[in-house]
């Protein structure tokens, strides 16, 4: 069993994050969310990877290698157009023999789909229960032959298509031939002739919008890798799975409750308080007497002190100044040109940026990269962007 | 230079000292070879790359195996002068690494006992000597010629009459022996055999290691056995594919964020600094290295004054070993002065003897090295080590960025030391240290926009890098980037200097690369610049953001991230090591392998 990972493409949609890589290079707990798939399918016992790279390659190359420390052989095709999934899963054919499960870059799914998929003989499409539309479509079944339909985009809590399916090399070209926008429409064309079994995922998370980001953190932290290494001075209460990498100090007083995943050589403390679903990444300092929670805080960052950090995203290098303020709010977004309705989200900040001392960010606000916030303002833009 | 392994065991030899072999192929790739015994001795060896040696290769059931790729030094590369050598009934087989000083003497009494020489390597003195004093315990015959033999080199040896034994020894160049479960290995690093093993043992200069698959031994000079210690070194997942990079140099290049983030939680974890006990005052300081090595020193002297005011000079390995010992005058334990040696691989034969030189005359020596248990890290007072990972493209890079980094800690913790900086200053550099792996990422990313300058080099004659003060440094590096990789002449220069000589050489076919940060000689800077122009050279700038002066006096600029000019010396050499690859690759050269070049230097 081999395997193809489409991630070529750029993720307008997540541009805060995505200056210089793909989305599925973008951290939840603490990893790219390639990192799930690749150790999904390595558990799995698939060996053999095929990742078709293209937009913000060298990010992915660095990052997995040749696969021998992931335990499999990952190979790299490049796909350096943006013609669409379809054409990425062509290039990806390179190589493969025979079965192989295809996965594009930008799901979560916990490991246990994989070995559900892997173990059955059929052609196999992972569903996944979600609470909004997916652009690979939904899946109907009608007297057990499933049928992909895009009807319905108002879709909620109905089985949709992940994206992900296992076949062989046959189906594979099949799918391309068949032609289409995407690989979920393409396989619109060819559900009535292969007999697909249709296997519903145990967590599935499709990343599209910031906010996915924070409930796709929640739980990738299911799946949080246990370590715990760096110093952690007299007077530290951590409860709950806690991961604190190489390192990183955590200064007296500090109270940490889990599930949480701290990287490499961090700094917080003292008396800071992290509450459950955050993500640290390496080389982050938190001053003390902040508060965190429902949070990514990806790597390089600096947060000062007093600071209150709820279901927030800060990408890397940026830097937060004292008695910052970020707290949730139920609000309505207009993000390219749709509204979504968003609930406990705080600000999802971009790539390296600057906010001043004392900043309130309204929740739900959204600040592309490179952005300076100054001292004392209050900052609430659904979305900076081209579109507006 | 050169590289030696060999396997005694149970499993096919030819194969595993094949692969390990690979892995030295950094030390020398201007030959082959491989001996094994099949019922006699039998040597297939090759000029070129290892792949040429392996394309004659026939099918092997030896359960014991030397092999060496070959960097010349005696001899051209040929067919002729590769190793094994064997003796003239051809009963033994020897792989060297080194030189031998004295071989014309030896030949030439050789040669009127009439022993035929084949080769002009100096390395074929070694077969005819242990044979000659063989009598059935080739210990003792390796022994023997040790007393006759000068110079510094590996030997590694194997006999018909021993089908399952190898004995080596070594005298200043690197020898380790793994050992595994009913097999051990001799190589010239642990890389060649970590894959296999983890239990390692350096064994000490002069030293006589007798392996069979089944025991190690150590004999001294006397042929007594000694006692010997096992170390376990830590897992290690090795490099051997480039992982979708073109070359492993770009893969290297891209590695940097990672090797300094690695490097800075090593310095976290460990506080190697601390562990120097760096608390006397210090009255002056000496960087010494090599190559590229020397290029991070140059940028540690500028830090290092700029910060603690405790004068530096920087010398090349090979001059200072045979300088005046004019470093431990005064002698007083008080000003005790401090020599700091450069070297990646801990090997590098100059650096070395350097390190020695210093540490007779009363000097406190520290070495920043990227390989844990080399050579050198076992005789300096206090170490540094970086945590880069192997690096296998010839031209360094990310050593360079972690040696410099280890050379900014030290200068902060010197200069907190002595109180130079107080508290609040020091926290501040040291949070500036943690933003450098960020800095370079965006310079990183910006790779594409740094292909546009190759075409302003594709004819150049020649090429000029200049920048001042703590960027002096960066322009030679970028010189000997460029030079080794992409062959086209490349000189550095303090900006200042051009006209005292080289501004005679400026033309249109002469691009000067311009390294433009806003400390204290910008504005000279910018006249140097406008000097250059004036005579029709291609000024190509590298700036810091937003700079409104640079883009009107350059033919093309490149903007590095926000950053202290301080600290500037991080994103400028990625910007140079990308510049200097993007070109060699247009130009078609062997990037990873620069011709008549080797990783690791240890010959003098």
């Amino acid at each position: 069993m081999q395997a193809i990972i489409l991630t070529a493409g750029e993720g307008a949609r997540l541009s805060s994050w995505t200056a210089n890589r793909p989305k599925g290079m973008v951290p939840l707990g603490n990893r790219p969310i390639l990192d799930y798939l690749v150790r999904g399918a390595v558990k799995a016992g698939i060996r053999e990877i095929n990742m078709v790279v293209g937009y913000g390659k060298t990010s992915v190359m660095s990052y997995f290698g040749d696969g021998s420390s992931f335990g499999c052989k990952i190979s790299y095709l490049f796909q350096e157009e943006r013609t669409g999934t379809l054409d990425a899963m062509l290039i990806g054919l390179e190589g493969i023999v025979n079965d192989f499960v295809l996965i594009p870059g930008d799901n979560y799914v916990s490991v246990e789909s994989f070995r559900n998929m892997v173990s059955v003989n059929e052609p196999v499409l992972l569903s996944g229960k979600g609470d909004r539309w997916s652009k690979w479509g939904e899946i109907e079944l009608e007297k057990g032959i499933p049928k992909i339909t895009f009807d319905n985009p108002e879709a909620y809590g109905r089985i949709h298509f992940t994206g992900i399916l296992k076949m062989n090399r046959e189906i594979g070209e099949q799918l391309f031939k068949a032609g289409g926008r995407h690989i979920g429409d393409a396989l619109q064309k060819l559900v009535s002739t292969v007999n697909f079994e249709v296997i519903e995922s145990e967590y599935w998370h499709n990343i599209v919008y910031p906010w996915d980001l924070i409930s796709g953190n929640r739980l990738a932290l299911r799946d949080n890798l246990l370590y715990r290494h760096g110093k952690i001075e007299k007077n530290v209460v951590i409860k709950g799975e806690v991961s604190i990498g190489r390192g990183t100090v955590i200064r007296s007083g500090s109270y940490l409750s889990g599930p949480i995943s701290i990287g490499k050589s961090c700094d917080i403390g003292p008396n800071t308080v992290i509450d459950s679903s955050v993500s640290i990444g390496d080389n982050v300092t938190i001053g003390s007497f902040s508060e965190i929670s429902d949070s990514i805080i990806m790597q390089d960052c600096d947060i000062g002190s007093y600071s209150s950090l709820k279901g927030t995203v800060i990408g890397n290098s940026t830097s937060v100044g004292s008695h910052s303020i970020a707290i949730p709010i139920t609000r309505n977004i207009l993000y390219f040109d749709k509204t979504f309705s968003v609930s406990d989200r705080g600000a999802m900040i971009g790539d390296n940026c600057t906010i001043g001392s004392r900043a309130i960010l309204q929740g739900g606000s959204i600040l592309l990269s490179d952005a300076t916030i100054g001292e004392g303002e209050f900052y609430n833009a659904d979305f900076q962007g081209e579109n507006i | 230079m050169c590289g030696i392994v060999g396997y005694t065991g149970h499993k096919p030899a030819q194969e595993i000292v094949i692969e390990s072999l690979k892995k030295l192929e950094y030390r020398g790739y201007d030959s082959s070879g491989i001996a094994t015994y099949e019922d006699n001795i039998r040597i297939c060896k090759k000029e070129g790359p290892i792949a040429n040696m392996e394309s004659v290769l026939s099918e092997s059931t030896s359960t014991t195996a030397i092999a060496h790729t070959r960097w010349a030094t005696h001899g051209i590369p040929s067919d002729a002068n590769a190793h094994p050598h064997s003796d003239t009934d051809n009963s033994i087989a020897v792989v060297h690494n080194g030189t031998i000083d004295n071989y014309l003497s030896i030949r030439e009494s050789l040669e009127s006992e009439g022993y035929k020489f084949l080769s002009e390597s100096d390395s074929e003195v070694l077969p005819f000597l242990i044979s000659k004093y063989y009598s059935g315990d080739l210990v003792e015959a390796l022994n023997k010629t040790l007393h006759e033999i000068q110079g510094i080199f590996t030997i590694a040896v194997i006999h018909e009459n021993h089908p399952d034994e190898i004995v080596a020894v070594r005298n200043e160049t690197p020898l380790v022996i793994g050992v595994g479960n009913s097999e051990n290995f001799v190589a010239s690093d642990i890389y060649a055999i970590l894959k296999y093993t983890q239990q390692i043992i350096y064994p000490e200069d002069s030293q006589i290691v007798k392996l069979t698959p089944e025991s190690v031994e150590l004999f001294d000079a006397e042929l007594t056995s000694i006692d010997y210690n096992i170390e376990t070194i830590e897992k290690y997942t090795e490099v051997s594919e480039k992982g979708g990079f073109e070359h492993f140099m770009l893969k290297e290049i891209f590695e940097q964020p990672k090797a300094l983030q690695d490097s800075l939680t090593e310095l976290l974890v460990e506080s190697p600094l601390e562990r120097l006990g760096l608390n006397w005052k210090i009255g002056s300081m000496s960087i010494v290295a090599c190559g590229t090595s020397y290029h991070a020193g140059l940028v540690g002297k500028y830090v290092i004054e700029q910060l603690t005011a405790i004068p530096v000079s920087v010398s090349y390995s090979s001059e200072f070993r045979y300088a005046a010992p004019v470093q431990g005058v005064g002698g007083l334990l008080s000003s005790r002065p401090l020599v700091v040696l450069i070297s990646q691989s801990g090997e590098t034969a100059d650096t070395l003897a350097a390190a020695r030189a210093a540490k007779q005359q009363g000097c406190y020596t520290v070495a920043i090295c990227n390989v844990p248990g080399s050579r050198i890290t076992r005789e300096v007072d206090g170490v540094i080590i970086t945590k880069s990972g192997q690096e296998i493209g010839v031209a360094a890079t990310k050593t360079f960025m972690t040696q410099m980094q280890a050379l900014y800690a030290l200068a902060t913790h010197l200069a907190f030391n002595s109180g130079s900086l107080d508290h609040p200053q020091y926290k501040l550099w040291e949070s500036e240290i943690r933003r450098i792996p960020s800095k370079i990422t965006q310079v990183l990313n910006n790779c594409e926009s740094i292909k546009k300058l190759v075409p302003y080099f594709t004819n150049a004659k020649s090429v000029f890098f200049v920048g001042r003060n703590i960027n002096y440094p960066l322009a030679l590096e970028g010189a000997l980037k460029l030079k080794e990789i992409s062959y086209i002449h490349a000189e550095g220069y303090p900006a200042g200097e051009l006209k005292h000589g080289p501004l005679a050489l400026l033309g249109e076919d002469t691009p000067v690369v311009a390294i433009a940060v806003q400390d204290h000689t910008y504005s000279k800077l910018m006249s140097n610049i406008e000097e250059m122009s004036a005579r029709k050279a291609p000024i190509l700038t590298v700036c810091q953001k937003g700079d409104q002066q640079v883009p009107k006096i350059s033919d093309y600029h490149f903007e590095l991230p926000e950053i202290d000019p301080v600290l500037s010396p991080f994103p400028v050499a990625v910007f140079l090591q990308l510049l200097s690859y993007y070109i060699a690759h247009d130009l078609g050269t062997d990037i990873d392998k620069p011709r008549n070049l080797a990783k690791s230097v240890t010959v003098e």
